[in-house]
């Protein structure tokens, strides 16, 4: 059983996520690491912008904040600098955190504010009917590229580690144990944690590019015979019927961390206590 | 113990892709050629990507023919992770033993060659007093590498044949590679050791054989997108007319926990003997026994 | 108290600090740079915490992260930044989040002429945001009412969980003025509503009190809610209930209501006027000095100064102008609360609306350049 589930809202169940959506198998995964790190949620935030990632927020029973598009990192920032003694954790999406919102995360891992950002990766923007994505794959189709994406898609935990931040893992929802340790790690990080969260819109993106339905989706993040290190794995290569490969070969596991001084123990924040500045 | 020149034996190391069941096989296959026996070695790992189902028989003895083990024949199981010692059991022997990981390896991948789904667990088989089982990540882990696991299972396994650590030592140097030799004896030393030393609590087989499992299945939140029922390994979960998901054979399952922990509507609880079906009241239950 | 020479933007960097501001979030711009530079250097000698974010957006977004953690918060900027920072506004005002937004105006549109004044932004405090939304912005006349008025707006902020713009012009910010601070006692100061009710499941956010003000906890205090820029019931949750969504914007409207009253106009010799000046602002101290003038030439003129141009009241502006026959609106836009006053008025004054662009303030010849043309044009009064 999911300990976690004693967290969730029940009157705001079941979720508005669609069948077979990767998103809920984060938003289990993430429960469940909250139930067992944290005996009370009295002093966790989870602030989020807009999008289907960001909705997921509002099914944990803790203080959470359903903030405007792109700018939940704003919000965090704001709240963590005047609530040191909280644990803040950031939901955002590929469009929200790194299209609308992306100036406003490479500033929070430049500043190494204490933060936790989850970015739930599904290549596309779902809440607004599949349009492409500063995350879509090239050529593949979304309903804003009906020739096949012409541009290239960020990599967010590279573009994240360029900017600065302290902890950065790529985990993927078909993975639960995984992402369960990667997401226990950066909470433990103490500096601005990033995790990329490769997970699948079914209802569009899946559709468009004729990948099947949520199983297919599903196990299309499996197709590897590498092991999933702490450092580095293959991510599985899928052929749609014209021949691309829809699914980029990228990184899994923890792909950078180093040690920094957070803004909150620069500006010697009282009540700042996880490690002690 | 036994003239180890003379020794014959069944044994399956079984587990899933990735875990090295393959390679120890081969090793306990080594340390027996050592010793002059005789010995066959099956190994079923057709269609198994990483996570799928893996396993290989030994038989060895002073003169060895058929390859396959058949039932009541099997001496030891060694397993590195539950299902799978589980699918094993119909062979074992009275007398036989199981070695096995405690660590619960969630296989997503390992579906594909599952599906059919023609596995049964005998149920009174699970209450064998012979099983062994320890943590051996753990122990992995702490000899510096958790890939090791398999080969610390090899150790706990080591200490119940009459072959020289020396042998085993050889045949681990011989089949891993060069740089992860060291880590790879130490995983084996820690396992022996484990083996000789007597377990800091003994664990009843009843605690360690997931059989008492309830599902649970809050209806109202299932949209019904099939990702459980291409997901569990036994294929006990269907769709429905209604498009919901509902459990058949529910006493298959192993309560492995995928189909929970790949539910995006969190509809699913896979309660593994700790908490009563009464603690679950309004969720649709099924009980296996 | 010791008199002091100050400017605008430091008379607001202060009264911030004097009414309990710990939070600041800011961008830099023309001509408001001084306010954050001000907090800069105050705010960490004073337990408080002082940001520059990358952009507007994010400075507002902080500033209610912020807020909801405890925090008295604010941030100040310029019209481009104001209109950056709408989104935020408008989630402030739905969300019930208190903050003071400090607007020091500029020509625009665009990048207009940094950074001559003007008083451009009055119906971009009303309606800038998206939707409908009640609005309250403060607009002060002088560098002790700067100081004063940012107090104001952090009690009116607390007090009705809203933002609060708080609306000045570049002359303003850029004045030295002599003044005496007088740092409000702290009964003066109105902190927000706490809640009333215990923590647990069915604890209710967004349940209004007397003044229909939802009483959110701070976060990290024990309760668990949820905010959301979402239409939401009293629980905080989502809806698209019509009735809902109807009783909600109408509960936020009517809290609003009372700040005309706590904060009066100035009525300057407007009891016995016939021709009233309607100025605010900078705009308002030129006014003065021709009402004054109008007067030594035997002119019955007056001066209405509103010190809140949102929300309006209607029953207010029209009792007070009732008696004139002629009201000229004159500000620094092309007559963005001329219009108000035209809704307003009684039937039986004319509105004249009195606008000047181009970035230079009006001068007390071209308002008494106005009535003499005005009079000779025939003017029923004057």
């Amino acid at each position: 059983m999911n300990p976690g589930k004693a967290l969730l809202r029940p009157d705001m169940m079941p979720h508005i996520l669609c069948p077979g959506c990767g998103h809920g198998i984060v938003l289990n995964v993430l429960i469940r690491v909250l139930a067992r790190r944290y005996a009370s949620l009295d002093k966790v935030a989870l602030v989020a912008g807009i999008g289907c990632s960001s909705r997921i927020v509002g099914y944990i029973d803790a203080n959470t904040l359903h903030t405007t598009h792109g700018r939940a990192l704003s919000f965090a920032t704001g709240l963590k600098l005047a609530r040191p003694d909280m644990t803040v954790i950031v939901v955002t999406g590929d469009g929200d955190g790194l299209g609308i919102g992306g100036n406003h995360l490479i500033h929070a891992a430049r500043r190494n504010v204490d933060l936790t950002c989850i970015l739930f990766n599904n290549e596309t923007y779902g809440m607004t009917g599949g349009q492409l994505a500063p995350t879509t794959v090239t050529q593949a189709y979304t309903t804003t590229s009906p020739y096949g994406n012409r541009e290239r898609a960020f990599d967010a935990a590279l573009l994240a580690t360029a900017a600065g931040a302290t902890f950065v893992a790529r985990g993927q929802a078909f993975r639960p144990d995984l992402l369960d340790d990667l997401l226990d790690q950066a909470l433990d990080h103490r500096g601005f944690s990033f995790v990329d969260v490769m997970t699948d819109c079914t209802e569009y993106f899946g559709r468009k590019n004729a990948l099947g339905g949520g199983s297919d989706l599903l196990f299309s993040q499996s197709r590897s015979d590498v092991e999933v290190t702490r450092d580095l794995n293959e991510w599985p290569q899928l052929q749609d019927p014209h021949g691309f490969a829809i699914r980029e070969t990228l990184a899994m596991g923890v792909l950078h961390e180093s040690d920094r001084p957070t803004l909150e123990a620069v500006m010697g924040l009282s009540g700042y206590r996880r490690g002690e500045g | 113990m036994n003239d180890p020149a003379q020794m014959s034996a069944n044994l399956v190391v079984a587990g899933v892709g990735g875990q090295g069941v393959v390679l120890a096989g081969n090793i306990i296959s080594e340390v027996t050629l050592a010793y002059g026996l005789d010995v066959k070695k099956a190994e079923v790992h057709g269609m198994s990507q990483r996570g799928g189902s893996v396993s290989a028989q030994v038989r060895f003895g002073p003169e060895v023919h058929g390859v396959l083990v058949e039932k009541g024949r099997l001496d030891w199981i060694v397993a590195f992770e539950w299902a799978e010692a589980l699918r094993w059991l119909p062979l074992l022997g009275s007398h036989g033993s199981v070695f096995a990981s405690t660590e619960q390896v969630i296989p997503p991948v390992s579906l594909r060659d599952r599906v059919e789904g023609k596995v049964r667990y005998p149920l009174e088989f699970t209450q064998h007093p012979r099983i062994r089982a320890f943590d051996a990540s753990g122990l992995a882990r702490q000899a510096g590498n958790v890939k090791t696991a398999g080969v610390a299972l090899l150790g706990a396994l080591s200490s119940a044949l009459p072959f020289s650590v020396e042998a085993w030592h050889q045949a681990i140097k011989e089949w891993v590679p060069a740089k992860a030799v060291e880590v790879n004896l130490r995983a084996f030393d820690l396992g022996r050791q484990w083996q000789s030393a007597p377990p800091p609590r003994p664990v009843p087989v009843s605690e360690l054989v997931p059989r008492q499992v309830w599902l649970s299945l809050e209806e109202s939140w299932c949209k019904g997108c099939g990702i459980c029922v291409n997901v569990c390994p036994e294929r006990i979960w269907r769709l429905n007319e209604r498009n919901v998901v509902e459990v058949q054979e529910v006493e298959r399952c192993t309560g492995c926990g995928l189909c929970e922990k790949l539910c995006p509507d969190l509809a699913i609880d896979v309660v593994v003997e700790s908490a009563s079906a009464a603690a679950w009241g309004g969720a649709k239950l099924w009980q296996p026994n | 108290m010791a008199a002091e020479l100050i400017s605008g933007n430091e008379a607001c960097a202060r009264g911030a600090i004097a009414a309990g501001l710990t939070f600041f979030a800011g961008y830099p711009i023309s001509p408001s740079s001084e306010i954050a530079e001000a907090l800069a250097r105050l705010l960490p000698a004073n337990q408080g915490v002082f940001i520059q974010m990358e952009d507007e957006m994010s400075s507002l977004g902080a500033v209610l992260g912020a807020s909801l953690g405890g925090a008295k918060a604010m941030t100040a900027t310029s019209g481009p930044g104001f209109t950056l920072m709408q989104e935020h506004l408008g989630y402030a005002g739905l969300a019930e989040i208190p903050c003071v937004v400090v607007d020091v105006m500029r020509v625009g549109p665009s990048t207009g002429v940094p950074t001559a004044p003007s008083q451009g932004d009055v119906m971009q405090a009303r309606w800038g945001s998206h939707g409908d939304r009640a609005t309250v912005a403060l607009v002060p006349a002088s560098v002790p009412e700067i100081y004063q008025m940012t107090i104001t707006a952090f009690n009116i902020a607390e007090r009705l969980r809203t933002p609060v713009v708080l609306l000045y012009d570049e002359v303003l910010a850029h004045m030295r003025e002599r003044v005496e601070l007088q740092p409000p006692a702290e009964s003066a100061l109105w902190e927000r509503p706490r809640a009333s009710a215990e923590p647990g499941p069915r604890f209710q956010p967004y349940a209004a009190n007397r003044e229909l003000t939802a009483q959110l906890p701070n976060f990290g205090e024990g309760y668990h809610f949820h905010v959301t820029g979402l239409m939401h019931d009293e629980r905080g949750y989502p809806t698209t209930d019509p009735e809902t969504v109807r009783r909600l914007m109408a509960r936020l409207d009517g809290k609003v209501e009372p700040v005309p009253g706590w904060v009066p106009p100035e009525r300057y010799r407007l009891d016995d006027a016939d021709w009233v000046f309607v100025a605010y602002g900078i705009t308002a101290r030129v006014a003065r000095e021709a009402v004054d003038r109008l007067r030594e030439s035997g002119v019955a003129a007056g001066l209405y100064r509103p010190r809140v141009l949102w929300p309006v009241a209607p029953g207010q502006l029209s009792e007070q102008l009732g008696r004139a026959r002629t009201v000229v609106v004159a500000e620094m836009n092309q007559g963005q609360w001329a219009d108000v006053v035209a809704r307003y008025r009684p039937a039986t004054v004319r509105v004249l609306s009195q606008g000047k662009l181009g970035g230079e303030p009006f001068t007390t010849e071209e308002l008494l350049g106005l009535a003499q043309e005005l009079t000779a044009k025939g003017a029923t009064v004057l």
